[in-house]
């Protein structure tokens, strides 16, 4: 039994070791490039060792445009991107609780509705909502990027829902019993259950608002409040020189926080209501 | 009851939340980008005294800097006015201008492009500048007619060039020398040219990119041009012409010349779209072409010398022209005041020396010939080729065509389309021809109604 | 754990349960509007104007700079009659969704399955295998995958290795281009797969220890157990990954330069309609376009979720 488990461990490492360099070469050939002299990228294409190493790319990558550096450009995306994740988990989780357990009239209605809104391309409701914005004033302002976002995500609410679903009704039956009402077994009993489901969101949430380049275009003018992916676009210009190395050195960058964020919450990812899992 | 009426306040009270949540986030990115010496984030915050502009174009890390350096140097000649500074890089700027325009948010002053300016003029977004040029605001003293009818349109001046350049090829004159060619003469016709790039491969084994393989729309002007006609018609209703025949050469030398391997392979070129994995830059071609102000970046990319020809000529015909490589234009929606002091931005843009010590050729060739001067005595080598290169076409031109009429976008990539069909020998030059003007003329018949 | 389980079968059998809990709470129908709220608010403010706006200007001639004229169904019926890069990005898009999707889905399920085996490393495992996914649509994409695909590309490196001498570039040449694509999309499954690993822990471990003391082998688990319990999950990413691979925008933006070729081959629905609306300043044939897309995708959807009953386990 002993052998048995070596050598399944000895295969798994091996599968999944050998698999890794795959999934990994793209992310290192672009870590390497970040070190190579801005003619190096191309030139040199193939080596994954800087012929040459510098630290060039992430200097004038942080320096930024006109003086504003990335440390504006981050501390905006973060700004951003935490609110937005509070706002569209929190929403997301009410509304899942709301459609998943709860029988109210015209619940499948609003339910068709909620899916259709996530089908339609974004780049079309964008004008329509770039207009109603403007109306408001709130152009130029973060408020277009991040109110939205307290509706409530509709992959997350189906995603936190799918989980509600897995939950016995007993406990909630059984939660009534002991005097829970409706918000008490939504707090006392289905969260504490869809703590995965929960982190899961919130890692999407931040990865997906922080790689968003399109709303951010559209409505900050100022180039202080522009977000990191809007700043990484700056530094190619088709019509003239663009400055990959730059590029690729603030790209590395720009993997940090997120990758920070999921190594710090991966462990609740997976750390469910079973915590023993599948064995063998 | 109590429940509901909480739950409801809890919702209410969230949303509050977010809000005031929003406001009082956005007062820390302004202090950030100002305590990080920002030159442009000063300029908003003590915008209380004077006038705000706002200004905005494309561009790079270094066109960025410039920019700012020279709007910054402005403000301290003139304290009462302030800038609020858009830029982003060309394709975001163009869908960000177009939404702006959508909301009548356009910014007071912005730099436009030849090819898609006529858009916003027909819609009337665009300002007359033609009355400031008369009350000497903008001084085109300095500037050649040619030039500064680049910036009209139907006898009114809705653009300031700020800088010429014009189509050309790129070569390695390395991989030339080997093929026993010493240097290109820019008056060379395409005979030579066919004859030279086939000698080329036949005696280096290395391919030569088809010119203007992106964008074949500037190929195409300088072709119909050289047959006497125009791409377009005078009011931008259909093609200059009806006869497949003129647009034929076009498609029938990438088709020759691709069979032949003298051209290099479109698979290749078909999504190499940076000056950085350019062929020539990266020497697995011997030649590319650019507008004559990408040289320098080119150079640069390479790290090795290279040299510059025009598209060559059909007989004595150029067919080649100086245009702005970009230009400024002024919001018609913003005040006449505003309008007046945007105008003398524009002015210290093309006439003032220190800002053109700071400019350089970043825009291309300077418009007015005293700056140009200037220019070149502070410029290196290979500026000074790309000066001698653009003042040479000056010389040899015809009139300049048009600026393209609206929904010129579309044809232009029916005509990319196109292009790259015959490369890839999925159609024949004569259908593509053929093809070309029946599109096109329907795509255009919108702008007659 | 084992009481929960036990209850959870039996609830599934009895329909009574159901409309007993049911009766207990009186005024569900104020309740579930008090949790959906954000939604509904949102829904209000933000969203349905805008849909609405859209679809009026599909009835339009709009090209951005000014006021809308309404042409009536002219955009749709130019659409269907006389605009073959319609028809030619609807078929890139189907040919995309309907191989990319599958092979996302077996490939996150596959890595889930296992990471679920426990050892010191796993989560060292699972940050590197999700890390593709971090990367989205950066422009740094661009570069990277021409580096992959092009011509002195890793991938030609490696086929060289095994014999095969390929030269081509497999970005550039309109034959294999989607399928960089397509690996582009397979490469990145890791948010799928997180989801896979959240629904595997969330299946109780009793079930499996029931299974051992039947002397169930592994296979026997992961079809009799595994799969079934799984089903939810697995209805849930494949709804939202066809979605998504519909309407699909960002990496071919950034792979092709906005462009779609070589010979639009990798003009995905979405970047045709984003060509049509920003760069040929068509607005209303782009939202034309998207009410079609959403047309299309509405029936897929509803052909999913008709076909649930058949095959996802509980609700």
């Amino acid at each position: 039994m002993t052998e048995k488990a070596l050598r399944k461990k000895v295969a798994y490492h091996l599968v999944i070791g050998a698999f890794a360099i795959i999934m990994l070469y793209p992310i290192l050939w672009m870590i390497s490039a970040s070190f190579k002299m801005n003619t190096d990228i191309f030139h040199n294409a193939a080596s994954l060792w800087p012929s040459s190493f510098t630290l060039q790319n992430y200097y004038t990558g942080w320096k930024g445009f006109g003086g504003i550096s990335f440390a504006t450009f981050l501390n905006n995306s973060l700004v951003i991107t935490l609110l937005s994740t509070i706002g569209s988990v929190i929403a997301s989780t009410l509304v899942a609780y709301g459609f998943s357990r709860i029988n109210f009239r015209l619940k499948k209605f609003w339910f068709a509705c909620m899916m259709l809104t996530m089908m339609l391309p974004v780049q079309v409701i964008m004008i329509p909502q770039y207009i109603f914005f403007d109306k408001l004033k709130l152009t130029d302002t973060i408020a277009p990027l991040v109110l939205p976002q307290f509706a409530g995500r509709v992959f997350f609410i189906f995603l936190i829902m799918q989980f509600i679903g897995g939950i016995p009704k007993e406990l909630d039956e059984a939660a009534y019993v002991d005097g829970c009402g409706r918000y008490g077994i939504f707090v006392r009993v289905i969260i504490p259950l869809i703590v995965p489901a929960i982190v899961t969101s919130t890692v999407f949430s931040f990865m997906w608002v922080w790689e968003d380049f399109f709303s951010p275009l559209l409505y900050l003018n100022a180039p202080a409040k522009y977000t990191i992916p809007l700043a990484l676009r700056m530094f190619n210009d088709t019509s003239s020189t663009s400055n990959w190395g730059a590029t690729m050195a603030m790209s590395c960058f720009s993997l940090v926080p997120v990758f920070i964020l999921f190594a710090g919450f991966q462990k609740y990812l997976v750390e469910g209501i079973a915590t023993t899992g599948l064995k063998g | 009851m109590k429940k509901i009426i909480s739950g409801i306040l809890c919702t209410v009270l969230m949303f509050t939340l977010v809000i005031t949540g929003c406001s009082s986030t956005s007062s820390p990115s302004n202090s950030t980008s100002g305590s990080s010496a920002a030159a442009s984030d000063s300029s908003t915050a003590d915008s209380g005294n004077g006038q705000k502009i706002r200004v905005s174009w494309w561009g790079s890390q270094t066109r960025h800097e410039k920019t700012i350096s020279v709007l910054d140097l402005y403000k301290s000649k003139n304290p009462d006015i302030s800038f609020e500074m858009e830029y982003l890089s060309g394709p975001d700027y163009n869908t960000k201008l177009a939404t702006q325009a959508a909301t009548s948010q356009l910014p007071d002053l912005f730099q436009t492009d030849y090819g898609w300016i006529s858009q916003y003029t027909q819609k009337g977004l665009i300002a007359d500048l033609q009355k400031f040029v008369d009350d000497g605001t903008i001084d085109f003293t300095n500037v050649n007619k040619n030039v500064v009818a680049t910036g009209q349109s139907g006898g009114k001046q809705y653009a300031v060039p700020l800088g010429i350049n014009t189509t050309s090829m790129f070569y390695d004159p390395e991989v030339f020398k080997k093929a026993g060619i010493d240097k290109l003469d820019h008056a060379w016709t395409w005979q030579d040219y066919d004859k030279i790039l086939t000698e080329v491969y036949k005696k280096t084994n290395i391919s030569a990119l088809p010119l203007y393989y992106h964008i074949p729309e500037a190929l195409a002007e300088i072709i119909v041009r050289q047959q006497g006609y125009k791409l377009f018609n005078e009011d931008g209703t259909s093609l200059g012409f009806t006869d497949p025949a003129v647009i034929k050469p076009m498609f029938q030398r990438v088709l020759d010349l691709t069979k032949a391997g003298v051209y290099v392979s479109p698979d290749i070129w078909s999504t190499s779209n940076t000056t950085e994995d350019n062929g020539l830059v990266l020497g697995t071609a011997s030649t590319s072409y650019g507008g004559s102000n990408q040289l320098i970046s080119y150079i640069k990319a390479a790290g090795r010398n290279l040299d510059i020809t025009a598209v060559p000529a059909e007989g004595t015909k150029t067919g080649s022209f100086v245009k702005p490589s970009m230009m400024f234009s002024i919001n018609e929606k913003s005040s006449d005041d505003i309008k007046a002091k945007s105008a003398g931005i524009i002015n210290f843009f093309i006439n003032d020396e220190e800002a053109a010590k700071i400019l350089l050729d970043e825009r291309g060739v300077p418009v007015s010939t005293a700056i140009r001067e200037i220019v070149k005595g502070l410029s290196d080598d290979d500026s000074k080729k790309v000066f001698e290169y653009v003042e040479y076409i000056e010389k040899n031109q015809g009139p300049a065509d048009g600026w393209a009429p609206a929904n010129s976008s579309e044809v232009y990539s029916v005509l990319a389309d196109l292009y790259m069909q015959v490369a890839f020998q999925k159609i024949t030059p004569e259908d593509a021809a053929s093809s070309f003007i029946e599109q096109a003329n329907e795509i255009l018949a919108k702008n007659a109604k | 754990m084992d009481n929960m389980s036990a209850t959870f079968y039996e609830s599934k059998s009895g329909a009574s349960e159901k409309s007993k809990i049911r009766s207990f709470f009186q005024n569900d129908n104020v309740v579930g509007y008090v949790f959906i709220s954000p939604w509904l608010l949102g829904f209000f403010a933000f969203t349905i104007i805008p849909i609405l706006a859209s679809l009026f200007l599909s009835f339009t001639s709009y090209d951005l700079l000014s006021a809308p004229k309404i042409t009536g169904l002219d955009n749709y019926i130019k659409m269907f009659t006389n605009d073959s890069k319609f028809w030619k990005s609807l078929n890139v898009t189907l040919i995309y969704v309907v191989t990319a999707v599958p092979l996302r889905l077996i490939f996150a399920l596959a890595i889930a399955m296992i990471f679920t085996y426990r050892t010191r490393m796993e989560g060292l495992y699972r940050a590197i295998y999700y890390l593709p996914s971090l990367v989205g649509g950066s422009v740094a994409i661009a570069v990277l995958w021409k580096r992959m695909f092009g011509k002195d590309g890793i991938l030609n490196a490696i086929l060289s290795i095994f014999g095969v001498d390929s030269s081509i570039n497999w970005i550039g040449n309109p034959k294999t281009s989607l399928l960089t694509l397509i690996i582009l999309f397979v490469w990145q499954f890791g948010s799928p797969m997180l989801i896979f690993l959240a629904g595997l822990k969330q299946i109780p471990t009793s079930l499996y220890e029931a299974a051992n003391v039947d002397g169930a082998k592994s296979y026997q688990k992961f079809f009799r157990i595994t799969l079934p319990m799984l089903t939810p999950i697995i209805f849930f990413n494949l709804v939202m990954q066809t979605i998504t691979a519909f309407t699909i925008f960002t990496q071919s933006f950034v792979i092709s330069n906005g462009t779609g070729a070589p010979l639009d081959s990798l003009l995905l629905y979405s970047l045709y309609l984003y060509r049509k609306a920003f760069i040929f300043f068509d607005m209303s044939y782009g939202c034309a376009l998207a009410w079609v897309l959403l047309l299309v995708v509405g029936i897929t959807t509803a052909v999913l979720f008709a076909t649930k009953k058949l095959w996802v386990y509980d609700d």
